[in-house]
């Protein structure tokens, strides 16, 4: 199992809200279809925080899945 | 040959919950509500793993429902769980009487069994006339490319993709009426993308349910393009 999960809620606050940002589900669009993924993101303004490890890593999978399929 | 049954994994159920299949009980709704099945009516869950739907209707819709699986593991934890009427046997040989349900429901199990053609036919003796089969599985895009994975060592529904046209076909021969067929890859792609978040990828996936036994799986499988479907047939009265 994947144990590169880190938690990052105590270490971003969102700039804008100055709030920390928390996991939640995110609608995401890629390609021609949408799928739902837990990300952090600002509970005020929804801003959402995809950190570098998560795009060149998850996602980029999901990516890559995608386009496969 | 000895089969890695993924089923019987935390691995897979970690992601999916107790349902073992993509979408949860999504198009078990949809497809009570499309069949209008009522109240106390008599329904049939063949490959009822720990009797996650039959728990379902039960509690949301008051049907009465059964659940039948060749895992002894399965059924005994759904027995030890919740208590519900599950029995252990195989969709080819269903120890029911003819004519006595209203509807049987086989979601993603057909794609794991050794004879679907022969359950098929077993449903079609169990259901009453005008009763509905619903079936909610894999199916290959490509299927010019299904042989490829026949051969493989994994018990997954992956292995036995459908050929949608070929499938249509034996269950009209059998006598059953198809009333819908919709595409639902959408629930396929959305588990992929949960797996991946919960392992880091879907290689890293196979190897934890697979024991590392899964080969060339990977690649056989994206030639085949998998997708989901919902097919709602009904028996002709």
């Amino acid at each position: 199992m994947d144990t590169s999960n880190k938690n990052y809620n105590e270490e971003w606050i969102c700039n804008k809200c100055s709030c920390p940002v928390k996991e939640g589900p995110v609608k995401a669009i890629y390609l021609s279809g949408d799928f739902e993924v837990e990300l952090l993101k600002c509970p005020i303004c929804k801003n959402v925080l995809v950190p570098e490890d998560l795009a060149i890593g998850k996602m980029l999978e999901v990516e890559k899945g995608l386009e496969d399929k | 040959m000895k089969n890695n049954n993924v089923y019987e994994n935390d691995g897979v159920r970690c992601v999916t919950g107790d349902t073992l299949r993509p979408g949860g009980f999504v198009l078990t709704k949809r497809a009570v509500l499309l069949c209008n099945i009522l109240k106390d009516q008599r329904i049939l869950d063949v490959g009822c793993g720990m009797g996650s739907t039959v728990d379902f209707l039960t509690k949301e819709f008051g049907i009465e429902a059964f659940g039948i699986d060749p895992s002894e593991k399965l059924i005994h934890l759904g027995k030890q769980q919740n208590n519900l009427p599950l029995i252990s046997g195989r969709g080819e040989l269903l120890p029911y009487e003819n004519e006595s349900f209203d509807a049987v429901f086989a979601e993603c199990t057909l794609s794991l069994m050794d004879n679907y053609q022969k359950t098929i036919k077993e449903i079609y003796r169990i259901l009453k006339p005008e009763g509905f089969i619903i079936i909610s599985d894999v199916f290959a895009k490509n299927p010019q490319y299904i042989d490829e994975l026949k051969n493989i060592n994994v018990k997954s529904c992956l292995r036995g993709l459908f050929d949608i046209g070929a499938l249509l076909a034996e269950i009209e021969d059998q006598g059953f009426q198809v009333v819908d067929l919709e595409d639902w890859t959408s629930l396929l792609k959305q588990l992929m993308v949960d797996i991946i978040f919960k392992y880091g990828s879907m290689a890293k996936f196979w190897n934890v349910t697979t024991c590392g036994s899964c080969g060339d799986f990977k690649t056989k499988l994206s030639l085949c393009k998998p997708g989901y479907f919902l097919l709602i047939a009904k028996k002709e009265g």
